[in-house]
């Protein structure tokens, strides 16, 4: 996609590395995640027994605990990225992520209520707060319209319904405050015993959203632009906003619904990727949803095996980790001018 | 004034800006192959004028026409291929080569069906060379002086291989040779490929000096509408902005040029 005559992108190193790296990252992080734990197995006799069926022994731990465990992870990984990616596009801010449209705070009200009120149907816990979160966005959108989704008053209808939302999950904390105890997981984000169902469950928002942001990526693209130039572009500024911030709400929702609330991959992921890529969607997109995936396998792993048996929420664990370095590399980039 | 095409065609325009009528009842006919300056004073409706013209804004009465069609029963594509807006301020990301935002220009053409082509490559190359900027194409806009970073902005614009460009205030935040660099190129499309301009100036010198034709706006209203040897006098800047001035004329390289100084603020 580059022009012919003149000389090659400056990026063009760094956004293959971006894109290798990921997948290579990926890649280890994958083999990585289902080998290690509290049974070690190398990765032929990984290979070895997964695909020798149902019969084998550790079959069990491998197919049924590890697996389910490291895609969830994955599949949420490459939403959350996604999804910040297109809010830091279609806001032009770059420190939106999932829970500016309300998506966090609804998945956490509706999953807590169902946990210390309904605490026999814990399994519906993941419906409830995907849920949640979409009454969230929905409200979030429906205070924020004006012919069309108005992206600053979104961000401070973000921030209301965030602050009414977490408000009554103090409340409930407060007045529920013996079964509290049972939150606390969910609320720090984790994939511990994470099964099929789950991955089910967010594989149909992942396939969409893939599809779905690289078919927009040329509109992020031109949104990213301002408004005014991206519709003298063609580009239907409201109809394209409202169909990349459906899109980013089902991402972040489904995400939220099987991981809890996982933070800090929506906001990192595109911001470290884009020090790399630059901001072309093209890109930055692929690039992203590679890292994300990584990058949640990665800390999911490190955190169940770096203080084994005790096994560190993954949330916690990447934001220790995740933070300094966040800030390293930004330190990096604005040196280097970006 | 001779016959021309006459590209865009506003009637009885009513334009609103958060629910105020910003102007109202103004005609206009925008002729092929012309440079048209907008002036007037600060709030007087030029840039909402343009806008609209621009199909950014839904005009709240009255019709734009491109070329006896309603601009709004056009799509948002078929009208970026015909017209192309360069705002005021447009803050591009500063990441972005100017190669990437040249490309960008080509959306008006991509579609599902048609995905980026030779021919669009040929189109951003001629685009870098009529804008100087063909060494600057792999720069990132963050990495450009400002003047570099707005012949981007044109050559952006341009890209969009319009009939008609729209200029909102195109060299408001230059210095004098970025401004004169950026309205020789204006110029040159102009005289080279016969390109329509339509350009909000505050600059009354450069008005003159680079259009034929001025449109004087005043609280929403057109005040003076014509070729700019009829239109432009004291009278006129002193109706639309309360300014005593004097205009002069100078011969440089043998060109007789107007030069307007305005020399104090009326009734001070």
């Amino acid at each position: 996609m580059e022009l012919a005559v003149t000389p090659a992108h400056p990026r063009t190193r760094k956004r293959f590395w971006a894109l290798a790296g990921g997948l290579l990252f990926l890649g280890a992080a994958l083999l990585f995640s289902i080998c290690q734990g509290a049974a070690v197995f190398s990765p032929l006799s990984a290979w070895q027994i997964l695909s020798g069926g149902a019969g084998q022994e550790n079959f069990t731990i491998l197919y049924h605990i590890r697996l389910p465990r490291l895609i969830t992870g994955a599949l949420t990984g490459v939403n959350l990225a996604l999804a910040g990616c297109i809010l830091q596009g279609i806001l032009r801010n770059p420190l939106a992520d999932p829970g500016i449209i309300g998506v966090s705070a609804g998945a956490g009200l509706a999953a807590m209520a169902v946990m210390i009120l309904l605490p026999n149907l814990a399994s519906l816990v993941p419906m409830a707060a995907f849920s949640g979160a979409l009454a969230a966005v929905a409200l979030v959108f429906f205070l924020s319209w004006e012919n069309g989704i108005h992206p600053l008053r979104m961000v401070l209808a973000g921030v209301a319904v965030a602050a009414f939302f977490g408000g009554a999950m103090t409340a409930l904390m407060v007045f529920y405050s013996d079964r509290v105890q049972g939150t606390v997981n969910w609320m720090a984000g984790g994939f511990a015993a994470r099964t099929w169902s789950h991955v089910y469950m967010v594989l149909p928002y992942t396939l969409l959203g893939l599809a779905g942001t690289f078919a927009g990526s040329c509109w992020l693209n031109a949104l990213q632009m301002g408004e005014d130039t991206a519709r003298s572009l063609g580009v239907r500024v409201e109809r394209v906003r409202l169909y990349l911030l459906v899109l980013a709400a089902l991402l972040a929702a489904s995400a939220v619904s099987v991981a809890g609330m996982l933070g800090f991959v929506g906001l990192v992921v595109p911001h470290m990727v884009r020090l790399l890529t630059g901001a072309d969607f093209d890109y930055l997109l692929p690039a992203s949803a590679l890292w994300g995936a990584a990058l949640v396998v990665g800390a999911d792993a490190a955190a169940r095996v770096a203080f084994a048996p005790i096994e560190i929420p993954v949330g916690v664990f990447m934001s220790f980790l995740g933070a300094p370095f966040f800030l390293y590399l930004l330190r990096q980039g604005m040196q280097r001018g970006h | 004034m001779a016959e021309r095409e006459t590209l865009l065609l506003a009637n009885k325009l009513r334009l609103e800006y958060g629910g105020k009528v910003v102007a109202d009842g103004l005609d206009l006919a925008i002729h092929r192959a012309e440079i048209t300056a907008i002036i007037g004073p600060n709030g007087s409706g030029k840039s909402t004028l343009l806008k609209a013209l621009a199909r950014l804004l839904r005009p709240g009465a009255g019709s734009i026409k491109l070329r006896g069609k309603d601009l709004w029963s056009l799509s948002e594509k078929e009208v970026a291929q015909k017209i192309a807006f360069m705002p005021q301020s447009a803050s591009i990301p500063p990441d972005l080569t100017v190669a990437e935002v040249l490309r960008m220009g080509r959306l008006p053409y991509r579609s599902f069906w048609r995905s980026w082509q030779a021919g669009d490559d040929v189109i951003c190359q001629k685009v870098l060379q009529l804008t100087g900027l063909t060494a600057f194409a792999q720069r990132s806009m963050g990495a450009l002086s400002g003047g570099e970073r707005q012949r981007a902005r044109l050559a952006l614009a341009l890209a969009q291989e319009p009939q008609i460009l729209l200029l909102d205030e195109p060299t408001t935040y230059l210095d004098i040779r970025h401004q004169l660099e950026l309205m020789a190129i204006v110029s040159s499309l102009h005289e080279k490929m016969g390109l329509t301009v339509v350009m909000v100036l505050h600059d009354l010198n450069q008005a003159v000096r680079y259009s034929q034709r001025l449109v004087a706006m005043k609280a929403g209203r057109i005040l003076a509408d014509g070729e700019v040897a009829e239109v432009f006098s004291c009278e006129l800047v002193r109706r639309l902005y309360g300014v005593e001035n004097e205009i002069k004329t100078v011969e440089v390289h043998g060109q007789r040029q107007q030069v307007f100084f305005p020399s104090a603020v009326m009734g001070v």
